[in-house]
């Protein structure tokens, strides 16, 4: 019964978002049969350094979603304070981490509130912290990887 | 459940995202679904439970008396959404309420699956035909020869069957009941119809063969199409003229309240505040008159505005504009009486130079005159 639920919900959610896909992103299922995870392509936002890149994420829903947060991570690497440098790219903070995440919030909350990262660093609460040493100290360094990264692993122009 | 149409968002549960099943609400106002709750909170452990909404904390002790059903308008409300049968994959087409949708299965649904009326058969049966006895048997069906069990027979012949003929009740001709829909529709010849100018005036009616024969020679008909367009464009050019005449009426109530308002103390220039300066100098008493005369209109154009047609918002800015109004005034005045000197210069002007004229003329009359008169009076001296 509570699985059913939830696989109900998932799955009106993502009906939503295909059906009006949030700007700059594109959401389809990684496996057809399998709802619990889903692959987004998210435009690297207009005027910031990441511009022009195509970031793929995964975003993996728990068996017991909506009730433990969904997660998110990067599969394309990027320069950023908020994702993990490794070869997972992880993000994690806000509403994604478990104290915080509710369960009424939906998940395209969740790609906005990514989206907007990518747009303003979240340096207070960066899970690297060199990175966001550099972002608070000097800005035009830190851009400037950025740019280069975006360039060399999201195949920006 | 399937829901018939879109239903509000304030009946969503937040977490299933399904309108409300048995909605509780709790000490924070917050309302989901009983299972939703339930599922929610066994996630969480110790004394208190944090609600799924707003993270307020709710003490597991007197639990009971902090969480509570919603009020009834929001149940009834939910209980009205309309609902498809769950059976409508079996061919059920009711919409029924969700509250009542229960019974519906339980009692009333055709396609509800019951036991078999007799007692050493275990298989199951729809409720219309439960009250046949038993029908798990194999048979034939009598026109196409297909075998299947006798409580499929009946949705067989009825629907599926393409040996089973049946007369199409316009043109008698014979058909498979599947068939029938799409030959009532497009094809038998025989079914009424009428012309397709018949909104445009053609009385003709017949049947669809005839009503073909006709279309081809009838006017109307013909003209259909262009008709309806025309019609439609009509109807349009209706619409966006009713707008355009309602802004017009807005803009000439504006404009003649403004009117009133700049011209009221100026009744020569309109003859409607003139008329009304009228009113209100019989509404002052009568002995004032005279000097009274000249602070009417400044008066009325108080009254215009105390009495409210559109006018100012404040009496300061009122009072501004008629300010400005009176200052207009007297530059007309000022440039009129300009104009009228000039004009009685230039009148006097030349009346002095007429005038000058003729008492030359007077002046040589006299001198020819006392000429005449000298040269007479020299005569008579010399005599």
């Amino acid at each position: 019964m509570a699985t059913a639920g939830a696989n109900k919900r998932i799955a009106k959610e993502l009906n939503e978002i295909t059906r009006e896909p949030p700007s700059g992103m594109k959401v389809r299922l990684v496996d057809e049969s399998n709802v619990h995870k889903w692959e987004i392509i998210m435009d690297g936002p207009a005027s910031s350094p990441y511009e022009g890149g195509h970031f793929k994420l995964l975003l993996t829903l728990p068996i017991e979603y909506p009730f433990k947060p969904p997660i998110l991570s990067f599969q394309t690497k990027i320069y950023h304070p908020n994702v993990s440098n490794d070869d997972k790219g992880s993000m994690c903070l806000g509403m994604l981490r478990s104290d915080e995440w509710k369960p009424p919030n939906k998940i395209l909350a969740v790609l906005n509130m990514a989206r907007n990262l990518l747009v303003e660093p979240n340096a207070e609460d960066a899970i690297e912290t060199s990175i966001a040493e550099q972002y608070r100290g000097d800005r035009k360094a830190f851009e400037k990887t950025a740019k280069e990264w975006t360039k060399k692993y999201a195949n920006a122009k | 459940l399937e829901y018939v149409s879109p239903v509000d968002s304030n009946l969503i549960c937040a977490i299933c995202q399904c309108p409300f099943n048995q909605p509780m609400q709790l000490v924070c106002d917050h309302t989901f679904c009983n299972d939703c709750l339930k599922q929610c909170f066994k996630n969480q452990e110790g004394t208190t439970r944090i609600c799924p909404a707003c993270r307020g904390p709710i003490e597991i002790l007197n639990f009971k008396s902090k969480t509570r059903k919603s009020p009834r308008y929001v149940i009834q409300m939910l209980d009205d959404l309309l609902v498809r049968c769950p059976n409508s994959k079996a061919g059920c087409e009711s919409h029924v309420k969700r509250g009542e949708i229960e019974d519906h299965v339980d009692k009333y649904c055709d396609y509800s699956v019951l036991e078999c009326s007799d007692d050493e058969c275990t298989q199951g049966i729809w409720r219309k035909y439960s009250e046949q006895g038993c029908l798990h048997f194999m048979t034939m069906c009598e026109d196409c020869g297909e075998s299947m069990m006798q409580k499929d027979i009946f949705e067989h012949q009825e629907k599926t069957c393409l040996k089973r003929f049946i007369r199409c009740q316009h043109c008698s001709d014979e058909l498979a009941k599947p068939h029938l829909k799409q030959h009532l529709a497009s094809i038998c010849p025989m079914v009424p119809a009428r012309c397709t100018g018949q909104p445009f005036g053609c009385p003709f009616e017949g049947t669809r063969a005839t009503v073909n024969a006709h279309v081809i020679s009838c006017v109307i008909a013909t003209m259909a199409p262009y008709l309806s367009t025309q019609k439609a464009a009509f109807e349009e050019q209706d619409k966006a003229n009713k707008v355009l005449q309602r802004k017009l009426d807005l803009f000439e109530g504006g404009l003649t309240a403004m009117q009133n308002i700049l011209y009221s103390d100026n009744p020569p220039t309109a003859a409607s505040s003139a008329s009304r300066a009228a009113e209100t100098s019989i509404d002052t008493p009568m002995t004032e008159t005279g000097a009274m005369a000249v602070d009417i209109p400044n008066r009325h154009s108080q009254q215009g505005m105390s009495t409210g047609t559109p006018p100012f918002d404040t009496p300061i800015s009122h009072l501004l504009s008629l300010h400005e109004s009176l200052r207009e005034e007297l530059s007309r005045l000022e440039n009129t009486i300009a104009e009228l000197d000039s004009r009685t210069t230039v009148m006097i002007l030349n009346e002095g130079q007429r005038s000058k004229d003729e008492m030359t003329h007077a002046n040589a009359a006299i001198n020819s005159m006392r000429m005449q008169l000298h040269w007479l009076m020299s005569t008579r001296l010399q005599q």
